[in-house]
């Protein structure tokens, strides 16, 4: 079990060490999207719903920590496979999932600031209140690996970086369309609710916008626990079958 | 610590000849299905064993099957028939073993670029077993040995070709790791550094036992380190044994080598392409293989015909390893590479 946290922990600060020389310009990109996004809802569509304001605040953030990670691995195990980094690492004594979770760290330590930042400029353009509780830093990778995870196995399976980016793309719109990220649950069509049942975007998001707003409630665990079990199943569905060697 | 030491600490017994690797019959095609049927094998039929404390070299020309055969032995790529065995343990079924025991630099190394030689070293090092500060005192002595202290705050993705070259070895030492196998360790690297590599290799081979699997263009630096070379040529191994009795099959052969003067060319090319033991290396660069039996008058009948004032300069020399790949081939490494 040592041995697990000690690789985890070499291959997260080889992540960190990756991202070090281009932190600032991701963090300035990163906040560009969610904020752009606030100014035209603000100017344009203002709800004066305050529930929906919240929605539209909390998915942006659920948006940016689960999809831009997801998008992030996919391209990143995609450029380690293309260019034979992955090559390096498959002749360590490394668990496969372990890297996945580490590269999936090194993203969420980019993107969490700008989670943050967004926090803190949406209460302020909505006039909204926002609960930031520590449980939030703890849920966000439980949140985003699953998708992570996801992103990893299309970046180590389409041919080239073009596709595996574009597969990521298509996934996301999928994930974000067919869960409750932008949209209360309710206001979902029938089958898409029964869809969104399946996929841990739906209680990801469920999770992380219950936590936004404080109410760590019976739903809120549950969603953790349900989090936990994909997590672990993905986990070793990763380790037994991404194939990081060339067929 | 000795290899035997370590290899018990890791729970494996070595003894002297154990086969560290058993190639058998590996044939790698790439594609699927029909279009993997009829594409050119990457290497076909390919057989072979390496004992415990060997130096072993794979020759050949670019496309020859060396790098597709090394990405096999450590499980990078899967041979689509045959199998590999490590110390006895078949790779597919146990790919843990590779990872264990198998040190490995490739040709072209691109991980850890954007980070600092002694970063890249120290974190291979403890990913391999080491302890943290084992690692530690390994990456800052490596950086030293191979002349990378000027550089070490730099990301290895902004060093020359020769220090990324260095850096790429010094992750496949750090960790002591019984196996190590090397895919062209001296390209890009000064006539000096390249020494020193051969020297550490050959006493790294010495003083701990370490099997080495080198793969290299470098045929004439890498015949004092080699002990036994297995000759590659479009997927197919064409010959094997030790570079001393390959020699010895060629050795009734005298190599003769010559260098034309550039405004020569042509008058000598006529005349050297009549003979059946001449190869052109280069355009003003001949290499005659005269018959040991007769050496003297033969070698004195192509200087006379050709004429010394047409000569820069010549060489008589007993074969070389790359004699031996030409005996076996037909071609010099050049030849096949163009």
């Amino acid at each position: 079990m040592t041995r697990f946290f000690s690789n985890f922990w070499d291959l997260f600060l080889i992540q960190l060490a990756n991202w070090r020389w281009s932190w600032a310009a991701t963090l300035i990109n990163g906040l560009l999207v969610p904020l752009t996004t606030f100014f035209f809802f603000k100017l344009l569509a203002t709800s004066g719903n305050a529930e929906q304001d919240l929605y539209l605040l909390s998915g942006n953030i659920i948006v940016s920590l689960l999809f831009t990670t997801m998008y992030g691995t996919c391209a990143r195990f995609s450029f380690m496979r293309t260019f034979g980094v992955l090559d390096y690492y498959a002749t360590l004594p490394v668990y496969k999932g372990l890297l996945v979770l580490a590269v999936n760290a090194g993203f969420l330590v980019l993107t969490l600031p700008t989670a943050l930042l967004t926090v803190l400029m949406g209460q302020y353009i909505f006039n909204i209140t926002i609960s930031l509780s520590p449980l939030f830093l703890l849920l966000v990778p439980l949140a985003s690996f699953s998708l992570s995870a996801v992103g990893a196995l299309v970046g180590v399976t389409a041919p080239n970086f073009d596709t595996a980016t574009s597969i990521s793309g298509v996934l996301q719109f999928l994930f974000m369309g067919l869960s409750p990220i932008l949209i209360a649950a309710d206001r979902l069509p029938e089958v898409v609710q029964w869809i969104g049942k399946v996929l841990p975007s739906t209680y990801a998001a469920e999770a992380l916008r219950l936590s936004l707003i404080g109410q760590f409630n019976e739903k809120f665990w549950l969603d953790v626990v349900i989090l936990l079990v994909i997590n672990t199943l993905i986990m070793l569905y990763v380790g037994s079958k991404m194939e990081w060697r060339s067929a | 610590m000795t290899h035997t030491k370590l290899a018990n600490l890791q729970g494996l017994e070595f003894t002297p000849n154990q086969t560290v690797y058993a190639v058998e019959h590996i044939t790698k095609r790439y594609g699927r299905g029909k279009a993997a049927q009829s594409a050119r094998p990457a290497n076909l039929d390919i057989s072979l064993e390496i004992k415990q404390g060997e130096i072993f070299g794979l020759l050949g020309s670019n496309g020859a099957g060396k790098s597709t055969l090394i990405k096999q032995m450590v499980n990078l790529l899967s041979p689509s028939e045959g199998r590999i065995s490590l110390f006895g343990v078949d790779i597919a079924q146990k790919p843990e073993i590779v990872t264990r025991k198998v040190a490995y630099m490739p040709q072209k190394p691109n991980a850890l670029l954007d980070l600092t030689a002694e970063e890249a070293i120290y974190f291979t090092g403890h990913m391999r077993g080491m302890s943290r500060s084992d690692a530690k005192k390994a990456a800052a002595q490596l950086v030293e040995q191979w002349g990378l202290g000027e550089v070490r705050r730099k990301a290895v993705r902004n060093m020359s070709g020769g220090q990324n070259r260095l850096v790429s070895l010094a992750i496949t030492l750090v960790g002591d790791l019984p196996v190590m196998i090397l895919d062209e360790p001296t390209n890009e690297l000064d006539p000096a550094f390249r020494r020193q590599v051969w020297d550490y290799l050959k006493e790294q081979n010495t003083s701990q036992g370490t099997t080495i699997i080198l793969v290299t263009h470098n045929v004439q630096e890498a015949e004092h380190v080699i002990g036994r070379v297995a000759i590659m040529s479009r997927g197919r191994m064409v010959g094997m044994g030790r570079v001393s009795e390959l020699k010895s099959k060629i050795d009734q052969s005298v190599r003769l080598e010559l260098f034309i003067k550039p405004d020569r060319i042509e008058v000598c090319e006529s005349q050297l392409v009549a003979l059946e033991q001449a190869r052109q290396l280069k355009p003003y660069h001949w290499v005659v293989l005269v018959p040991r039996e007769n050496a003297e008058e033969d070698i004195y009948k192509v200087l006379g015909g050709i004429r010394l004032d047409n000569l820069e300069d010549f060489r008589v020399q007993t074969a070389s390893l790359e004699d031996v790949y030409m005996a076996f081939t037909g071609r010099t490494i050049e030849d096949e590479d163009e």
